[in-house]
């Protein structure tokens, strides 16, 4: 068997560098997801294992101390060696846990008065379940008022029938944006008979803190997403007049627990944010607003 | 370099490891090019059909100006301390501008380390001459890029500066000085080959930069208009440019399917993936991981050794052997894939009360077809669950031996075919049996081995 090495002869620099870049990689594979791992769970189970832990790493379970600081300042620099890579070596994919419900983002076109709309969205009726939380009811179809309900082109027509090939990049951005902080929340019945449901005001704060967050986190995708579907669907009406205020919905699916049958609750819509869109306004200066669920209207969000 | 008829030719780089990497046969003893081979060609037609799909239909949709990927919508991954970065935003980006002279610096100690090594131990068995010019064209590359760096914010501020020439200047004449270390390594060592063509190259354009750099500090404005200026602003901005950067991205994994200039096509591959994924990370998913992963090693190793373009041009007489290390790495990262999710799920509720996968297929977002069609009673769906997560545990200690391993692995093909079946998650699966491939005696399909 031929080899180009010359038998006997020192490894060469490049010989030398590819070994190290093997070594490092099995090292930052190995640190990567085990250091991920510890402070994960350090994180989340802090309160059951807290004490075992901190026996033996003093005050790590309470994120502090030497152990703790060092871990994350190694975290931090594979970090970096994952951006400039794109390694993302965090695998917890379903995990976890998986969600117990699924959402899909709908796009509102209005043309009514934005100024009368802060008191109140009409022919929105606003409910509350202790199970679901706060929604809107549009009835059977979209509100009266409504230009257009641009639905996600990844929910299906019909829920119990349809199969689906292509378009995962479309429905991986949906997907990245939002939904989940609503979803989580959802509770299957008799899930924890001894904890006590929400009250209505207890949910709508909750929510009203859950939706502004969004907004500030999200803006920026969120309002691309608007954007698009708003192109979109002028493309497809260049006659009709521009909406005054487009309105971000999520709706959402309580999936059945298994002693349920099979099926699904829902699909339940909660307002999430609202940009009225101005000709030639520059993108730093608009405003998103989300919604109070505790009254019922939208409140600015500053970025 | 000439081999005997059928004898056996070694491709590639031989990596210096430590002990006990270099005491393990897994780790030294090489295998059949044809395992690396499978799985360029394996990725490369998944990532070609991904591409052409998925991504090119949608491409000012997904990554132009106004699209969901526009610069203002991510521009924060780009910020420091982070070091993502992507081409496609153009010279003005900060994080470009600063990998690129990291890696000019790098690359300037490098060569000038390596030719000063080689000219003081020319008589004391120096090490093998294995230098490809993958340094010198690299090293070339990235001081450009900087230089683009630097006039675009010039460009941009619309102020000349009088040492625009500098830098260029500074590259001209680091480039002849490395030329110089080698006429002297050739006076030492009359063996020793210069790369007279690819050197006189570098130091001529970066002359020409020069050149330019001159003219640009004698400007007294720029025209904001020049067909030229959209180059030195993010490229996403510019349709034309996103979308020939999409067919750029289209031809080299192409080539790099056929095999044809594999190694450049693979790292420029890599560069653009990179690029695209970073424009809008939000369309990918754990198979893009696996992809950016694959396409590393490929471009490090000689995947193209095999079933390629080059090897027809090669014409190498009898099998032909690479070493084992990207395929050790791969399989090292299997591991860690499923031994991590399984250690993440035996953490959660869902998975330990065995109901996980009866919500994974009741989502409407994910799941590929209606559950409604396909209603599997609770027990199953419950030792689906359990089997998963079992599996992914024990994952790293069943492939330790030979039939346990041929159990975990055919599982996991399994495991793959029933996401890919059940979930419409994109490329996801196809990827992850990208990982698979190098594992199969592809060998034996060659007639006579």
């Amino acid at each position: 068997m031929q080899n180009p090495s010359q038998p006997g002869a020192p490894a060469s620099p490049r010989q030398v560098l590819l070994g190290l870049f093997i070594i490092a990689q099995l090292l930052y594979m190995l640190l990567n997801n085990t250091l991920g791992f510890v402070m994960w769970s350090t994180s989340h189970y802090g309160d059951e294992w807290g004490p075992l832990v901190d026996r033996v790493a003093p005050r790590f379970a309470k994120e502090q101390g030497h152990g703790w600081q060092w871990c994350d300042e190694l975290q931090k620099n594979m970090r970096r060696w994952s951006q400039l890579t794109l390694q993302d070596e965090q695998w917890n994919l379903f995990a976890p846990d998986v969600g117990k419900g699924c959402c899909f983002p709908v796009v509102l076109l209005l043309n009514t008065d934005p100024g009368a709309a802060d008191q109140g969205l009409p022919d929105w009726r606003p409910s509350f379940d202790a199970r679901f939380g706060h929604h809107v009811n549009f009835g059977t179809g979209q509100p009266m008022d409504a230009v257009a309900l641009l639905l996600s082109e990844n929910e299906p027509q019909d829920v119990g029938a349809f199969f689906r090939v292509g378009n995962s990049r479309g429905r991986g951005f949906e997907n990245d944006i939002w939904v989940s902080p609503l979803c989580k929340t959802i509770k299957t019945p008799g899930e924890d008979p001894a904890e006590r449901l929400e009250t209505s005001a207890e949910a709508a704060a909750r929510l009203t803190r859950q939706v502004r967050n969004l907004a500030i986190d999200e803006r920026e995708t969120s309002l691309a997403y608007m954007k698009w579907r708003l192109r979109s669907w002028q493309q497809a009406h260049a006659d009709a007049p521009p909406p005054t205020q487009v309105i971000l919905l999520d709706r959402f699916y309580r999936i059945h627990a298994p002693d349920e049958g099979h099926g699904w609750d829902g699909p339940f819509v909660v307002p999430i944010m609202r940009w009225r869109p101005k000709t030639d306004q520059p993108h730093a200066e608009i405003l998103l607003e989300s919604y109070d669920f505790d009254q019922h209207r939208f409140s600015p969000v500053q970025p | 370099m000439s081999q005997d008829r059928d004898q056996p030719a070694i491709v590639g780089l031989s990596p210096w490891l430590p002990w006990p990497l270099s005491a393990w046969p897994s780790w030294t003893t090489p295998v059949r090019a044809e395992r690396l081979a499978a799985m360029r060609i394996g990725l490369a037609f998944i990532f070609l059909l991904d591409i052409c799909l998925l991504f090119a239909p949608d491409t000012l949709e997904y990554f132009g100006k106004n699209g969901l990927g526009s610069p203002t919508v991510f521009g924060w991954r780009f910020q420091a301390p982070r070091t993502t970065w992507s081409l496609l935003r153009g010279f003005d980006d900060g994080a470009t501008t600063y990998l690129s002279l990291s890696t000019f610096i790098l690359l300037t100690c490098w060569i000038l380390g390596t030719s000063l090594m080689r000219l003081l131990t020319t008589k004391l068995n120096p090490p093998p001459q294995d230098r490809t010019g993958a340094a010198l064209a690299i090293w070339t590359a990235s001081l450009a890029w900087y230089v683009g760096g630097v006039w675009s914010r010039m460009f941009s501020a619309n102020e000349p500066d009088d040492w625009a020439w500098i830098v260029p200047l500074i590259g001209a004449g680091l480039a002849l000085l490395f030329l110089i270390l080698e006429s002297l390594q050739r006076w030492r060592d009359p063996h020793q080959r210069i790369p007279w063509v690819s050197m006189i190259l570098a130091t001529l354009f970066f002359c020409a930069l020069a050149g330019f750099g001159w003219y640009f500090a004698w400007m007294e404005n720029y025209d904001a208009d020049a067909w030229w200026m959209p180059m030195y602003r993010s490229w996403q901005n510019e349709d034309s440019l996103v979308l020939t950067a999409m067919g750029l991205w289209i031809a080299s994994v192409f080539l790099l399917l056929i095999g044809c200039c594999t190694r450049t096509v693979a790292v420029l591959t890599w560069l653009l993936s990179i690029s695209f994924d970073n424009l809008n990370p939000n369309l990918e998913n754990a198979g893009d991981t696996i992809r950016v992963t694959l396409l590393l090693f490929l471009m490090l190793c000689p995947c193209g050794a095999a079933w390629s373009v080059d090897a027809w041009w090669a014409k190498r007489p009898g099998p032909v052997y690479v070493h084992p290390w990207p395929i050790r790495l791969l399989f090292v990262q299997l591991i860690f894939i499923y031994f991590m999710n399984g250690l993440y799920k035996a953490c959660g509720t869902t998975w330990n009360e065995g109901i996980s996968l009866h919500f994974v297929l009741g989502d409407l977002v994910r799941a590929r077809f209606s559950r409604a069609w396909l209603q599997l009673p609770p027990w199953l769906t419950s030792l689906l669950t359990w089997s998963v997560m079992i599996w992914e545990l024990a994952f790293p200690l069943l492939v330790i031996w030979k039939w346990p391993r041929r159990v975990a692995l055919f599982f996991g093909v399994m495991f793959h075919l029933g996401i890919f079946v059940s979930l419409e998650i994109g490329a996801f699966v196809p990827y992850a049996l990208c990982m698979y491939l190098p594992l199969l005696p592809w060998e034996r399909l060659r007639r006579g081995s």
